[in-house]
């Protein structure tokens, strides 16, 4: 028998073979909901967790009532939903809160988890998994405890084809490149997958609106959209790396940057951004790169907190771009402009000034191979059951149909 | 743009403000030159709006990272003028910056690089122990940093010999004792990278309990300190300790880079890199690139006024480091001094493509 490297982060963990071999657990049962509330009210408890938004954020998408409305969701009592089995989740470390939101759906879905925790020294996962450790040493979660086997381990292949051999579903989070590792690792013939690939984000900000509003308003919309895009160093998927003006009138689109990013300036001044030496140098070769071949207008700012850039036509430049605080801008005169950006490689459009309405005509009348989410500016970040296109909890259960 | 007469300023000897004025008018100079004659630079110039004509200080000379040249090609003469083609050594990172040179850039590092040297070698050319193995500069095609910048600074000594024997960097002991028979009354020129001649130099000797008493050679080493910082060694530890298995008491270090060959920093016998007349520096606050004062350290921005054939003449480089002052070094040269605390560290990798990369570290 070969040995196999990896590191269970919990002594207590169950043994791979005991793992699968345990009963699934009733899908929004009493156990794991108490569970998932437990660990909810543990972090808002923590003084540690309150010092990371993204944690508040977490144990508040984790509160009882949102785990109601997402049984209302997932379950419907004319249906038979099931556990899947056994899951095993491959968690990303730019986002340090993914593999609880993919762990605890699949938990409350009734799974048995296998999730593979990155490496990556970090604060927060350290944080949450002290917590877990707390629940897990009480007798009444003993049965989520059996079935939760959390690991780290480098990159290895023969442990990818380990735990992808006896899972039922498998989701990878962490990007192209790990998706391609990932998938060298063979699924059971009855098993299914999830990928969650590399993306990008953008802003769509209608001019006029920036014009007209007032400072409160203008503060609030700058405020939520620094969250959107410094929040994990502007890195995430859903962070918007660019802001299309929607405006026919090249004045009125002035106007509204020259409000909307004073106004950001004033709030960016007071935050400790968190970013380097090392993030402005690459911000500079991402800009300079950039500037080397097409035409754009670099624009001035107080400080490299901010880098900005005009585009003459509007473009994602994935390739270039590094995150940290890092905006292309360009201007739109009508939304259906947007259609020929909107590749499968678009995750989210967030917006301010545009009614849902347009946007659903938008996408209903249009039939466009990419773009997972449309949500106000403010929103981006926020995870959601429904992801990359996914019914995630569609996938974690089956159905059994009887006639 | 083709005139060379700037080679002719005394390397060490031009006050402050006489400097700037030349060196500003030179670099105003490449800066239209490089406009005119490479397409990619003048799309950057327009990016940034920047008005060649409205240039009047040194801080205004347009900078961009030396990083480009890694995945760049930037010229400004046509593909059949180009004469030779430098790249920097990959050890570090994957990407190899390539520097493309013309004639006439080439003649001028040339002598840019025999003023600086003369001026601490003397005219006459010394016998010269390069540690390092032969086998480095054999294929002369492939320039690699290190090959390159043992033949460039070979033209400054006569009948070389290498310390070490072959890739095995095992320090040969006869050859070194009879090349130090032959030249006994002579002042003999050290030459090798900075961690070279620590780990096969220094350590060896010290290893084998071995001396050589060569207390009138100097030094010349160059190539970083990444590797001994990592060993925690610092300048004076370094040369305290060569001193004590070679007795050699004068020691230089210099910087420079493979995108701004010629114009190097020599260390001087005080421990400060000093600008000669050909090139300068300026400190920036990475915070928003503003210029940092003296004893703030800050990113080092390195002008030079030789390269005519690549846009390189002004260039933000990642290493950090401090300005001590200007023309009052207590070693008498003047020029701006200043020391170089290290690298700017490696990104931190992130995003979304990173799960992969992260697990393998």
């Amino acid at each position: 028998m070969s040995i196999f490297s990896y590191v269970p982060v919990y002594d207590q963990s169950p043994a791979l073979d005991d793992l699968v071999s345990m009963p699934a657990l009733e899908p929004f049962g009493e156990t794991v909901v108490n569970f998932v509330d437990a660990f909810s009210k543990s972090m808002l408890a923590s003084p540690e967790a309150r010092t990371y938004p993204e944690l508040a954020s977490l144990a508040f998408w984790l509160r009882r009532s949102s785990v109601e409305k997402l049984k209302r969701h997932s379950l419907d009592e004319t249906r038979i939903r099931v556990p899947r089995g056994v899951a095993f989740h491959v968690a990303p470390a730019n986002v340090d809160t993914i593999f609880i939101y993919s762990w605890f759906l699949s938990l409350l879905c009734g799974n048995s988890n296998i999730v593979r925790v990155s490496s990556k020294p970090s604060e927060q996962v350290h944080v949450i998994i002290g917590i877990i450790a707390k629940l897990f040493a009480q007798k009444e979660y003993a049965d989520i405890r059996n079935r939760s086997l959390i690991v780290q381990y480098g990159h290895d292949a023969q442990i990818n084809e380990l735990f992808s051999s006896r899972c039922d579903v498998r989701l990878v989070w962490g990007g192209d490149q790990t998706i391609k590792e990932i998938r060298k690792a063979p699924l059971p013939p009855t098993s299914l997958e999830m990928t969650f690939a590399n993306k990008y984000s953008f802003a769509v900000i209608d001019a006029e609106t920036i014009v007209n509003a007032d400072n409160a308003r203008l503060k609030s919309l700058t405020d939520a959209f620094y969250n959107d895009a410094y929040w994990f160093a502007q890195m995430a998927c859903s962070s918007p790396r660019m802001i299309l003006w929607l405006s026919d009138n090249q004045d009125k689109t002035d106007q509204a940057r020259s409000l909307f990013w004073s106004s950001f300036e004033e709030r960016i001044k007071q935050e400790d951004t968190g970013l380097d030496m090392s993030d402005y140098v690459n911000k500079r070769v991402a800009v300079d790169s950039l500037a080397l071949y097409d035409q754009i207008q670099i624009e001035k700012n107080h400080s490299n907190d901010i880098s900005r850039v005009w585009l003459t036509i509007p473009e994602i430049h994935e390739e270039l771009h590094c995150g940290a605080g890092l905006f292309f801008e360009s201007a739109i005169a009508e939304l259906e402009d947007l259609l020929p950006l909107l590749s499968r490689k678009i995750q989210t459009i967030s917006y301010a000034g545009i009614r849902c309405e347009r946007w659903r005509n938008l996408l209903i009348k249009n039939n466009v191979p990419g773009i997972d989410r449309v949500v106000p500016i403010g929103k981006s970040l926020d995870f959601n059951y429904i992801w990359d296109g996914y019914d995630i909890p569609g996938f974690l259960m089956r159905e059994i149909s009887v006639m | 743009m083709l005139d060379l007469a700037y080679l002719d300023w005394p390397v060490y000897q031009i006050p402050k403000r006489e400097k700037r004025e030349l060196l500003t008018g030179r670099l105003k100079a490449l800066t239209q030159h490089h406009y005119d004659h490479c397409k990619e630079y003048a799309s950057l110039l327009n990016a940034y709006g920047v008005e060649v004509n409205a240039i009047n200080s040194l801080e205004d000379i347009p900078f961009f990272p030396v990083r480009l040249f890694k995945t760049y090609e930037l010229r400004s003469v046509s593909e059949t003028e180009v004469f030779k083609v430098l790249t920097s050594s990959g050890t570090t990172s994957q990407t190899v910056s390539r520097i493309y040179l013309d004639r006439n850039t080439a003649i001028a590092q040339t002598k840019a690089l025999v003023r600086i040297m003369q001026s601490f070698l003397g005219k006459q050319r010394l016998p010269m122990l390069i540690v390092d193995h032969p086998g480095v500069i054999r294929n002369r095609l492939s320039f690699s940093a290190r090959g390159a910048g043992i033949l460039g600074l070979s033209n400054f000594g006569r009948s070389h010999i290498y310390a070490l024997k072959d890739e095995n960097m095992e320090l040969d002991m006869e050859v070194i004792e009879a090349f130090l028979d032959k030249n006994r009354n002579e002042k003999i020129f050290v030459f090798g990278f900075t961690f070279m001649v620590w780990k096969y130099l220094v350590q060896t000797l010290e290893q084998m309990g071995k001396r050589i008493a060569i207390p009138e050679a100097i030094l010349i080493h160059s190539g970083g300190w990444k590797k001994l910082h990592d060993e925690a060694v610092d300048n004076r530890t370094f040369k305290s300790r060569l001193q004590s298995v070679t007795g050699i008491q004068s020691v230089h270090d210099f910087y420079g880079m493979v995108e701004q060959v010629g114009s190097v920093y020599m260390e001087c016998e005080h421990g400060f890199l000093h600008a000669p007349s050909y090139s300068d520096i300026l400190i920036r606050d990475p915070y928003d690139w503003s210029v940092c004062g003296v004893n703030q350290p800050g990113l080092v921005q390195v002008l030079s006024t030789i390269p005519t054939s690549y846009p390189g003449h002004s260039l933000l480089t990642e290493d950090i480091g401090t300005l001590h002052g200007e023309d009052d070094c207590a070693c008498g040269r003047a020029g701006k001094y200043f020391t170089i605390q290290g690298r700017l560290k490696r990104a931190e990798i992130r995003g979304c493509s990173d799960t992969h990369a992260a697990v393998q570290h």
